[in-house]
């Protein structure tokens, strides 16, 4: 049975509520009805209105009072044809229709007859990445020890660099682990800028949970730490150009007899390594988790022969 | 005593509105609760809060068309970023928002539900 007020039924039989003058509270589980807009007008009663259009359409709109707002979702379809809303609904500036094929309309009603509206554009499936969304630097050998006897120097070291190779649209990621015993084979990751245009920056940074090294740094080539570089784990640095690199390094080295020793764990939250591109595509990101999560550089001298 | 039509609860004894198969007419003081969540975009609630402590990958749930959410995310000073699933469509060209911009750390994420399978957000952040 209806529940009325002074005759007035304000639940009915069907479980809906209505002629509600004023409603005070809050909702958890509360979704608009969605009213599909049959022809062409816009009937601002409603709540959430749904339309796709198959040739350009003139829109006209009724029941608009002061404080109603309601959301137009408009798909235009695929050949983009062009709406035109009425004289009342006032946009910041006329959207691009051309530009997306879906639309969220935001309309909220000043007045009866001043209409603000926004509106927000999708395309029907966002393309394919701009940039590549993770890169992998295989086989890095970030855990090395170098052992000489007779006082001989003694280093061991592992790094990643990035350069951004512009001549040929690419990010240059260079990895290479070693010792100064042996030349060590630099590798290579290549990730394409092809697709991107109008590139503003391109920053890299690394994300350690520690990292340590020997205090006496004297005589490294870079490190012992990128910390010790001026990199702190967890910021972006830039990426320069081609004949130039963003080194993250790690080393340990002794000059002579004695004990060395540099540690690191990417083991964080992070990425090991992210790459941040801002473009005209939008700011894009491409990390990097290496499959082993410490590293250690190793360097030991004997001042006689190795035992 | 609950009020009940045919049988089914409408208003129960804690005054909550339930089953109500269609809502017509005004509102005033009425405003959506906010519940704070983990990793579950839940498009049944109406505002969700969440503060990452670290990168974090959302899943969603509940999508239905027209239903619209409001997320407040908070990536923290870290510019902890977000992962959102595959749902989920930004605007434009579908750039998503650069999350740990440089003095930006609260953002207000709307969702709406295009139809069963997408969502589609926007997002705007401050510091």
């Amino acid at each position: 049975m209806a529940i009325k007020i002074g005759g007035i039924p304000v639940i009915n039989d069907s479980r809906q509520m209505a002629y509600i003058t004023d409603m005070d509270g809050t909702y958890t589980t509360f979704h608009p009805n969605v009213f599909t807009v049959s022809g062409t007008a816009l009937d601002l009663s409603q709540t959430m209105l749904k339309k796709t259009i198959s040739s350009a359409t003139t829109f006209t709109y009724l029941n608009a009072a002061t404080g109603r707002t309601a959301v137009l979702l408009l798909d235009i379809s695929t050949s983009n044809h062009v709406p035109t809303f009425p004289g009342d609904f006032a946009f910041q500036s006329t959207p691009a229709w051309a530009g997306n094929r879906y639309w969220i309309i935001s309309l909220v009603c000043f007045s009866a007859t001043e209409i603000q509206a926004t509106a927000v554009g999708y395309n029907t499936t966002p393309p394919a990445p701009a940039l590549q969304a993770s890169f992998t630097i295989p086989g890095w050998q970030h855990i090395q020890l170098h052992t000489e006897d007779f006082n001989s120097a003694a280093e061991a070291f592992a790094k990643v660099s990035f350069t951004n190779d512009t001549a040929n649209d690419r990010i240059d990621v260079a990895y290479v682990g070693g010792t100064a015993e042996a030349v060590a084979t630099v590798y290579h990751t290549y990730i394409s800028t092809s697709n991107l245009t109008s590139i503003t920056s391109v920053e890299a940074q690394y994300n350690v949970n520690s990292q340590s090294g020997p205090g006496n740094a004297s005589g490294y080539a870079f490190g012992p730490t990128p910390a010790d570089d001026g990199y702190a784990s967890g910021t972006y640095y830039t990426v320069p150009g081609s004949g130039g690199a963003l080194q993250f390094g790690w080393m340990a080295r002794v000059p002579s007899a004695g004990f060395a020793q540099t540690t690191f764990s990417l083991n964080t939250a992070d990425p090991d390594f992210r790459i941040k591109v801002v473009c005209a595509q939008g700011t894009l990101y491409s990390t990097c988790e290496f499959s082993q999560g410490s590293g250690s550089l190793t360097a030991r001298s004997y001042s006689g022969q190795i035992p | 005593m609950a009020i009940k039509i045919a049988g089914t609860t409408v208003i129960n004894n804690s005054r909550a509105v339930t089953n109500m198969t269609d809502i017509a007419g005004n509102y005033g003081q009425f405003h959506g609760t906010a519940e704070t969540i983990t990793t579950v975009l839940d498009m049944n609630k109406p505002v969700m809060t969440r503060t990452l402590t670290a990168a974090t990958t959302f899943t969603a749930t509940n999508i239905a068309t027209g239903r619209c959410c409001l997320l407040l995310l908070n990536v923290s000073a870290s510019g902890h970023l977000p992962t959102w699933p595959s749902s989920i469509q930004w605007p434009g060209n579908g750039a998503e928002p650069d999350w740990d911009a440089t003095g930006v750390q609260h953002w207000l994420v709307g969702f709406t539900c295009w139809d069963n399978t997408t969502i589609r957000a926007t997002a705007t952040g401050w510091g």
